[in-house]
């Protein structure tokens, strides 16, 4: 019966033309996405690659003395976009793509697309995530608003029930029908991804595949419940003007008001440190020290004593080591104490932030759909911190490699001078970013999974079991 | 059998039914008769269940509408005055489709020959019901009722929009569903055609049953004389 239900909305979506139009706008719209998405990738790309091409020559043409000279001169390191970028952008245009490291500071990445005066500046990230996550909600609302509705108004609701068909199952064949619809967009959206990452040589590894089922998983989740909820709400309402009007002020409160109004209270709750306070307080610290009690002359002085006392000697010119290099490797990692410090302390002010969110989702289906989106397409702020995190890691390695080279490098002339050997620095390895798996995603994401699921229980409950209320007649007699 | 029992329903301030009791046997066709707004729209819907009295009993061959809504509308059918149907259809894709819903399965044959039994011409069996006129879509709607073969039938102004001899033919469509052992309650406002296919009038006003009538022993002028008395009485 539901099945038969199903089929007849399908021709009655299809008759009409307005509705057909509305659904072949959406599929236009999520195939332009996914187009513009894949081309400004590719782009991206192209100029990744060759910046770090130019970056690794100037690397390897370093012509240098001082290794720790080199540490200060530095290189650069640069995010890879996630392959589904191009379906959901996330915080990524936000967040700096290139990480200048070098000796002694530790530099935010830099260069974000927001920060370059782009099109987003100006109107905002244009991309299958959102468009899934905003706009498809919204065209879903105006097409189901009057899916139940205009049967009572018509008459064709009597004539069904008094068939005998349960209210239940003409809600159940009109929502599956909307979301068949859904189905089919989101289907298409992930087949016309694939096709062009096949096109542009990208790999489809089983990790992207995982991702991206997961990623239409979610948002048809997401359109599952808001399909339920309409149709329900259409069901319920006594006309479709009042169910269009309730599905509206839905759709505003839950995809513009309360994604802001969270935004605002998470970090009302939890503020952040500026950038700048962020970077003072920790050139403040690296300087005095973490408890601020010990300041850096008397650590340096400290250190020395100890080399001394290692190899055995009085005087550092008699030193088989150059305690230039082991000096600023100390006081590297000094400073490397201190960043764990401040950025962890970042790190979990961003975490509670979000956790602030994945509780409001629980409020807001949106949301939770919207973190998934950006975490399978593996562009949220957790994945974003991995960048950071890595490339610290790389800077560390590399400046430590520095150090010890600007130690050990050489050797001590009989007049107690250090005499600086030749250093090959292309034998340094580049930075290598190294992608989270979705288990990553899914660990930081279960809230919103939960969240989602919670949705779809009470969606499903209130379709089987408040169907009692329904009035099957209009208010006349 | 077809029974209301001390029903009530009221919409607001606005009393529709007033402890209202009829009782249609198997075999028989009870008019019922009433100006707009006497509440004969109103225990139509509520013998389908699309409405829930206040109190009292609404029976369909045994079973309580309320207590057991589905299981009611399983041995009713049901004819609006506006039959609507799913436009992009043909007459026999929704008789089929409807007929399917109810749990019935009919050849291609059967369906066609149940449209044209319901006064439906032959040529027009095939074509999308977005061109019928109202009268032939209530063809359509009356092939769907009278195909569940129920047990009860209540017909909301059947007539309208059928011309004099679609009519004529809906009576007797009525009466031989009455034969075939159905209890019919038809609200209507065409006492001629109630005169025609009724074993029995009642005339509603303000929600009570103010006459019980025998049309059989009475001209269709006799009947129009009585009701439009009885509407002056109550004025």
């Amino acid at each position: 019966m539901i099945f038969r239900l199903f089929l007849l909305e399908l021709r009655s979506i299809r008759s009409d033309g307005r509705l057909l139009a509305l659904v072949a706008v959406a599929l236009s719209i999520l195939l332009l996405s996914v187009w513009i998405g894949a081309e400004s990738q590719r782009v991206v790309t192209e100029g990744r690659t060759a910046a770090m091409e130019t970056s690794r020559q100037q690397w390897e043409s370093i012509d240098r003395l001082s290794a720790h000279g080199v540490g200060h001169y530095g290189s650069y390191v640069y995010k890879p976009n996630s392959p589904l970028s191009t379906l959901d952008s996330g915080v990524m245009p936000f967040t700096g793509k290139v990480v200048r490291v070098e000796a002694h500071v530790q530099n935010p990445p830099s260069h974000s697309d927001a920060a370059s005066w782009s099109s987003l500046v100006r109107l905002g990230a244009f991309d299958a995530g959102t468009i899934l996550a905003h706009l498809l909600p919204l065209i879903l609302a105006f097409t189901a608003f009057s899916s139940v509705a205009r049967d009572r108004e018509t008459g064709l609701l009597r004539v069904l029930v008094a068939q005998g068909v349960p209210l239940r199952s003409v809600l159940w064949g009109k929502s599956l029908a909307y979301w068949f619809l859904s189905l089919l967009l989101v289907g298409a959206l992930i087949i016309a991804h694939i096709a062009l990452g096949q096109a542009s040589g990208e790999p489809l590894t089983t990790d992207i595949k995982t991702r991206l089922m997961l990623f239409g998983a979610s948002h048809s989740l997401h359109l599952l419940i808001v399909v339920l909820l309409s149709v329900w709400i259409s069901a319920r309402v006594s006309d479709s003007r009042s169910a269009l009007m309730i599905l509206m002020i839905a759709w505003l409160v839950t995809t513009v008001v309360l994604p802001r109004v969270t935004a605002e209270l998470s970090s009302q709750i939890f503020p952040l440190r500026s950038q700048i306070t962020f970077e003072d307080d920790m050139k403040e610290d690296r300087a005095k020290g973490l408890d601020g009690h010990n300041p850096r002359d008397e650590r340096r002085d400290e250190v020395r004593q100890q080399v001394l006392e290692e190899y055995g000697v009085e005087e550092v010119r008699q030193l088989p080591v150059n305690i230039g290099g082991i000096l600023m490797q100390k006081d590297e990692e000094y400073g490397n104490q201190v960043w764990d410090e401040h950025f962890g302390r970042r790190h979990d002010t961003v975490r509670k932030q979000i956790g602030v969110v994945q509780a409001i989702s629980f409020l807001d289906p949106f949301l939770a759909a919207r973190g998934l989106s950006m975490a399978f397409a593996g562009t949220d702020q957790f994945h974003d911190a991995q960048f950071q995190r890595q490339s610290e890691n790389y800077r560390r390695d590399l400046i430590k490699a520095l150090n010890d080279l600007d130690a050990k490098a050489g050797k001590r002339e009989a007049n107690g001078r250090w005499r600086r050997e030749k250093i090959d620095y292309s034998e340094i390895a580049d930075f290598q970013f190294e992608p989270q798996t979705v288990d990553f995603a899914l660990k930081h994401r279960w809230p919103e999974i939960a969240a989602l699921l919670t949705w779809l229980i009470a969606s499903l409950a209130l379709l089987h079991w408040g169907t009692r209320r329904i009035p099957i007649v209009g208010t006349g007699r | 059998m077809i029974e209301t029992r001390e029903v009530r329903k009221s919409y607001g301030t606005t009393q529709a039914l007033d402890a209202l009791t009829l009782t249609v046997n198997p075999g028989e066709v009870l008019g019922l008769l009433g100006p707009n707004g006497a509440g004969k729209t109103t225990t139509i819907h509520l013998l389908a269940g699309f409405l829930q009295p206040d109190s009292g009993s609404v029976i369909i061959d045994g079973i309580d509408v309320v207590k057991n809504p589905d299981g009611a509308r399983g041995r009713l059918g049901y004819i609006p005055e506006n039959v609507a149907l799913y436009p992009f259809l043909s007459a026999m894709e929704n008789l089929q489709h409807f007929s399917a819903l109810a749990g019935l399965k009919f050849r291609r044959d059967e369906l066609a020959k149940k449209l044209v039994t319901s006064g439906l011409a032959s040529d027009a069996i095939h074509r999308p019901v977005s061109t019928f006129s109202k009268g032939m879509r209530q063809k359509v709607g009356i092939a769907i009722a009278t195909s569940k073969e129920a047990k009860a039938l209540v017909l909301d102004e059947p007539a309208s929009g059928l011309d004099p001899h679609a009519s004529h033919e809906l009576s007797m469509l009525v009466r031989k569903v009455a034969d075939e052992g159905a209890a019919v309650l038809m609200a209507t406002h065409d006492l001629f055609r109630a005169k025609e296919s009724c074993d029995r009038v009642v005339i509603l006003q303000d929600g009570k049953l103010v006459q019980e009538l025998d049309p059989r022993s009475l001209t269709a002028n006799d009947l129009e004389k009585i009701y439009l008395k009885q509407m002056e009485s109550n004025a």
